[in-house]
């Protein structure tokens, strides 16, 4: 099939990519439990960081598609701080997710509620991110209305080893 | 079909100052960011209350997503994109799609939103995008 000139340079500065593709080799949960005090409290405008990574680093890898699960698509998420409501699609229109880089500089800021996929037409967030710092990376809400430390966000990060 | 792949964004908003009005050109908030001429626009994507209930800046997004229509103009004052539907630019109200562009340099502050419509539309509302931009 023959591509337009225009899209062949798109593709080619990776700035678009097509819709069927998968949006990564290697897809890690990872889990912000909010808490009622400490890093993980939730205030408004207060930023929520994420924890390092060793398997999330720029130097290893570039990620190629993020995506919150909301109440909806799963309702509570289980890890080590134990059980936390998921985010309701309502109160992800409240954050962003924002991604940093090692010099804090912002490389993207991206509302919560877009990166659900069932809201998207199950049409996957893809990213290009090579130049990143996990633990520079956080979310961070306009209001904190109704959210609590009983709730927590969940990503999906999808990424490609370098 | 392809769809974009985010690299780089920025929120920006034009911000309905005073009583809405039809035919008034609200340009788009400066974002230092923006300007740099190395910098290339190839995407967007509008936000309603539906994705986002209060912009950075503190601005309640716009409840409505019809009546509203943008100009996007590049540094040469090209309206390359002109009076397109802000409903069209909301990737949920398209399957996922985003909006795609050829690639530009633009000039934010040049950009502006207009209503065709102020029902569901107050003062102060913010017309937010995210601008999906490449440094090259």
């Amino acid at each position: 099939m023959q591509v337009s000139p225009l899209v062949e340079k798109m593709m080619e500065k990776r700035w678009i990519r097509p819709t069927q593709g998968r949006q990564g080799e290697f897809l890690k949960s990872v889990y912000l439990p909010f808490t009622a005090t400490g890093n993980y409290s939730v205030a408004t405008g207060r930023s929520i960081y994420f924890q390092p990574d060793s398997s999330l680093t720029s130097d290893k890898v570039i990620i190629t598609g993020i995506e919150l699960v909301d109440f909806t698509t799963n309702n509570t998420i289980d890890g080590a701080s134990g059980t936390r409501t998921n985010l309701a699609s309502t109160e992800a229109t409240l954050g962003y997710f924002v991604l940093s880089n090692s010099k804090r500089e912002i490389i993207a800021q991206i509302p919560l509620a877009c990166l659900i996929l069932r809201l998207n037409g199950g049409r996957p967030t893809f990213t290009y991110f090579d130049d990143f710092s996990w633990e520079n990376c956080s979310i961070y809400f306009s209001s904190a209305s109704g959210i609590t430390a009983a709730n927590g966000a969940w990503f999906k990060v999808f990424y490609n080893k370098k | 079909m392809n769809n974009l792949i985010i690299k780089r964004s920025q929120i920006v908003e034009a911000v309905i100052n005073g009583t809405p009005a039809t035919g008034v050109r609200y340009y788009f908030t400066d974002v230092p960011n923006l300007a740099a001429n190395n910098l290339r626009l190839y995407g967007l994507e509008g936000f309603s209350t539906t994705q986002l209930a209060t912009t950075p800046t503190g601005y309640t997004t716009v409840g409505t997503t019809t009546g509203i229509v943008v100009t996007l103009r590049d540094t040469n004052k090209v309206e390359f994109l002109y009076q397109m539907p802000f409903y069209t630019t909301i990737r949920a109200n398209n399957y996922g799609a985003y909006t795609i562009l050829a690639a530009r340099t633009i000039n934010l502050t040049d950009c502006y939103v207009t209503l065709t419509n102020t029902s569901g539309i107050s003062a102060s509302n913010s017309v937010a995008f995210n601008f999906y931009y490449d440094l090259i």
